[in-house]
């Protein structure tokens, strides 16, 4: 087991570092740099002015070097600081980590609650009604990118119907949540829900079919096996039988998948929380390669890396804890 | 006419030289401010006994809530050339002086200045008795402090230029400073006058260190409270805030308590909430629409107020390139061109049309530009560009990508067509567009710009310009471009800024189109709002109407 941690936590670092360095250097490709964005607008900077701005911020060493003297930064806890921020990149990326988690939690929860009853529903009704729209919806979300879904729902939801603000971001979903309870006075918490919902239905959607398919399938598996019969044969009622012996098992699975989910939901705040104007690391991290703010660049990609390739060494370990069936054997 | 006219008009001051009249500005000014200290005392008591004064007791207080489509990058004015900070760190830092519309030069912190040195050395004498939101003196060793900090290396600032060749400031007295320039410079109006020149506290910058542009302290009107990303800044009173300035109305503290930022990014939901209320304000870069211009206007409770911008918009033609760089072909091209039906499609019709490169609201404007410059005439252009031998032309034209300048490019694609010209609209976002079209790869250019000073012919037409797509090196041109940065006389400096711009259009260089509009919203109840001349916000004026 020990050996197992440090190999997967060895090749998790090696992952982030390829990663920072892909992203940091594809960044690079595109023509213009922050001195170019700085002085678009305000004419009046000479190419003089300009080489001279750069050597003072440092931006005009190669790549390379630039990623060598971060990596040492890190190594000595610095992220670095944003050249157009002008600030510690820590400070800006952890004043905006509470909005991302708060909209990937969001997605997860959403895409629980609806794939779970869904995803029964479907596999109990198999070959109804129900059951193809199930599928319909869930190749749906499948097929189509967060992306469309996002702008499909502003066009709905903002522009046609004019229920739901199309962006922006009104403060946190839960602090409102306690205030609301707090002065028992929902119109607060309404407030700012509004501003979640178009994005986090739009980022659950991929999350919402997948699970749909999955739960369905599993318990489909799970249904046909003879500890059910025997529960039947028992007496058991039908919906203890569902929901208790059937759901448990079919369960297992889901509950894996949703962890790993939580990553691909991180990674999908990326896009839909420049959809939305959302402002956390995702939006961020695109609005640094539009400024070519390098260090941002780095330290925002860097805690995503992070994110994402803690949130799979965690998957891998608590599954052990899920199913004791699952052992890691050193090949 | 306000208190400011009356102390300040030439007329009081008989048989005065200029500099003696500058001297006397300031002694009048310096005790305006000691007598309105004791007025303002005096008010109090009567305050205090039960007397009412209900005109101005009606304009104080309240919280104005503006609207704007991005956050600022960071509010220290050093450290930014971001339009979005500069509105925001206006109201928070006091600039050394302010201009009006004019080009004249209004004190500010500076209530005087003489020129020494072969007007390489301005000696400014200082408001006594400013200080900052931290309560530290607003003095000569501040502002010695600022210049310092902004010329240091490890500010490493982007709008250092703005200073142009000045060396240091140097201390004379508690309100006296020098400011030290290798060589003279007249355009250094332009940026003491704005705010990226505005005077900071050495104490809090200090203390503050690289967090100063997260919390910024100035001596300006409003004073800085808080600040959450992408969701809004909260500025409130300064009440030691008194000056008396031609641009402000009032010489008392501001009347609103607070006023807050409000980032709505997309343009329907902010128009929106203006006409729900919830902001009373849309102002700032971008923030008012143009092609939705039409549709703020007839929002029930909302005023618009409108400008032309001190702008211009306009092709540049390559000179170093085939066939652009036949002046024949140019004029051609010029003529080809219906401006009005390009400002119609780009902007809704919400500019002005421009003859000059220099636009049409700048106070350097050629005035027979529209006299001389090449009319709209699409017969001719086919006559002249079979004359030059340039049929069956096929250009590329480079823009940025920005919705606008698309629509005007597309415009202008289809009217070169019915002269039987193809144009390849080549548009990319702006850094990217920058670079391309220094490389001067491209025949045509889209250029636009924004400046307070005719000395952006500078930046648009000597061979070191940074704006100079063209690629224009005229000997003449230059050097009466150099010698207007040395001209202290206005008029003859005026002068050799008309026979640029009358080279510029005999010679065709570039094809000015129009100038846009800078368009504010605002509830009706929002009293004393100006969109001013050179699109600065002082929200000092303004008050909330019950």
């Amino acid at each position: 087991m020990f050996g197992y941690l440090v190999r997967r936590v060895l090749s998790a670092l090696l992952v982030i570092v390829c990663v920072v360095f892909v992203v940091s250097a594809i960044s690079k490709l595109v023509p213009g740099d922050i001195v170019d964005m700085m002085e678009a607008g305000n004419p009046g900077m000479t190419e003089q002015d300009k080489a001279i701005l750069r050597e003072q911020l440092g931006v005009n060493k190669p790549v390379f070097e630039t990623f060598t003297s971060y990596l040492g930064g890190i190594f000595r806890g610095d992220l670095g600081n944003s050249t157009r921020l002008r600030s510690s990149a820590a400070v800006l990326i952890a004043e905006r980590v509470p909005a991302t988690l708060e909209l990937a939690l969001t997605a997860l929860f959403l895409a629980l609650i609806v794939a779970l009853p869904l995803g029964i529903l479907c596999a109990l009704k198999q070959g109804t009604a129900i059951d193809y729209f199930g599928t319909i919806v869930s190749t749906f979300g499948v097929a189509v990118p967060n992306f469309l879904i996002g702008i499909i729902l502003i066009l709905v939801f903002s522009v046609e119907l004019q229920w739901l603000p199309s962006t922006g971001y009104k403060g946190s979903v839960v602090v409102a949540a306690w205030e609301a309870l707090k002065a028992w006075d929902g119109s607060v918490l309404w407030d700012r829900m509004r501003y979640i919902l178009m994005p986090a239905v739009s980022l659950a959607f991929f999350a919402i079919a997948l699970n749909t398919r999955l739960i369905r399938s599993t318990m489909l598996e799970v249904i046909r096996q003879d500890y059910l019969q025997f529960a039947r044969a028992k007496g058991v009622p039908e919906r203890t039988v569902y929901l208790k012996h059937a759901l448990r098992n079919a369960l297992i699975p889901t509950v894996t998948i949703v962890g790993l989910q939580l990553g691909t939901l991180l990674g999908g705040t990326f896009i839909i929380e420049n959809v939305f104007a959302w402002p956390g690391i995702g939006r961020l991290a695109v609005q640094s390669i539009f400024w070519r703010d390098y260090p941002l660049i780095q330290a925002s990609i860097l805690v995503a890396a992070c994110v994402f390739v803690l949130i799979n060494l965690a998957v891998d370990l608590i599954y052990r804890l899920i199913d004791p069936r699952i052992r890691y054997v050193r090949h | 006419m306000n208190e400011f006219d009356r102390l300040t008009d030439p007329a009081t001051m008989p048989g005065l030289s200029f500099e003696e009249q500058t001297y006397e500005v300031s002694r009048r000014l310096a005790a305006f401010d000691r007598r309105r200290f004791l007025g303002g005392s005096a008010a109090l008591i009567a305050a205090s006994a039960g007397i009412s004064f209900p005109a101005l007791a009606q304009r104080k207080g309240g919280n104005l809530r503006i609207g704007r489509s991005s956050d600022p990058d960071t509010l220290d004015p050093q450290k930014t050339t971001s339009f979005t900070s500069h509105e925001t760190f206006t109201q928070i830092f006091d600039g050394m002086v302010m201009r009006d519309e004019k080009g004249n030069v209004l004190p500010h912190l500076a209530l005087s200045w003489e020129f020494q040195d072969d007007n390489k050395r301005v000696v400014f004498k200082l408001r006594p008795g400013v200080v900052f939101h931290d309560g530290t003196p607003c003095n000569a060793a501040a502002v010695a402090f600022t210049v310092k900090r902004h010329l240091d290396p490890a500010t490493a600032s982007p709008t250092k230029f703005i200073c142009g060749p000045l060396q240091r400031a140097e201390v004379i007295d508690e309100t006296t400073v020098a400011y030290v320039y290798s060589a003279p410079f007249v355009t250094l109006w332009v940026g003491l006058g704005g705010a990226y020149q505005a005077i900071l506290s050495p104490t809090a910058v200090e203390k503050l260190g690289a967090n100063f542009g997260r919390n910024p302290v100035g001596s300006g009107p409003f004073k800085f409270e808080k600040w959450q990303p992408d969701s809004g800044i909260k500025l409130v009173r300064n009440d030691k805030h008194m000056f008396i300035n031609k641009r402000f109305k009032n010489d008392k503290p501001a009347h609103l308590d607070s006023i807050e930022y409000v980032v709505i990014p997309e343009d329907a939901p902010r128009l929106a909430a203006l006409q729900s209320n919830e902001i009373q304000v849309i102002a700032g870069f971008n923030a008012v629409p143009l092609d939705k211009l039409a549709q703020v206007k007839r929002m029930r409770n909302v005023k618009v107020l409108t400008r032309t911008a001190l702008s211009c918009y306009g092709i540049a033609f390559n000179t170093k390139l085939a066939p652009t760089s036949n002046l024949k072909v140019r004029q051609a091209l010029s003529m080809a061109i219906d401006k009005n039906k390009v400002l119609q499609l780009a902007l809704g019709g919400n500019g002005e049309l421009a003859y000059s490169v220099l636009g049409p609201a700048f106070p350097q404007v050629l005035p027979n530009a529209k006299d001389i410059a090449p009319k709209y005439d699409p017969a001719r252009a086919k006559a002249l560009l079979a004359e030059a031998g340039a049929a069956n032309l096929k250009l590329r034209l480079s823009s940025n990508d920005d919705s606008a300048n698309r629509r005007a490019c597309e415009v202008i694609q289809a009217e070169l067509k019915a002269v039987g010209v193809e144009v390849a609209i080549e548009a990319v976002p702006g850094a990217e567009a920058a670079v391309i079209q220094r490389k001067g790869e491209h025949p045509l250019y889209m250029v636009n710009y924004r400046y307070t000073d005719g000395d952006v012919l500078h930046i648009l037409l000597h061979k070191s310009g940074s704006l100079n797509r063209g690629a224009y090196t005229d000997p003449r041109t230059d050097d009466l471009l150099d010698k207007q940065r040395l001209e202290f006389d206005p008029k003859k400096r005026d002068a050799m800024l008309n026979e640029v711009q009358k080279i510029a259009i005999e010679q065709c260089w570039w094809l000015p189109l129009y100038a846009d509009t800078t368009a504010v919203a605002i509830r009706d109840n929002v009293e004393d709002f100006e969109n001013a001349w050179d699109a600065r916000i002082y929200y000092k004026d303004v008050w909330l109407k019950a």
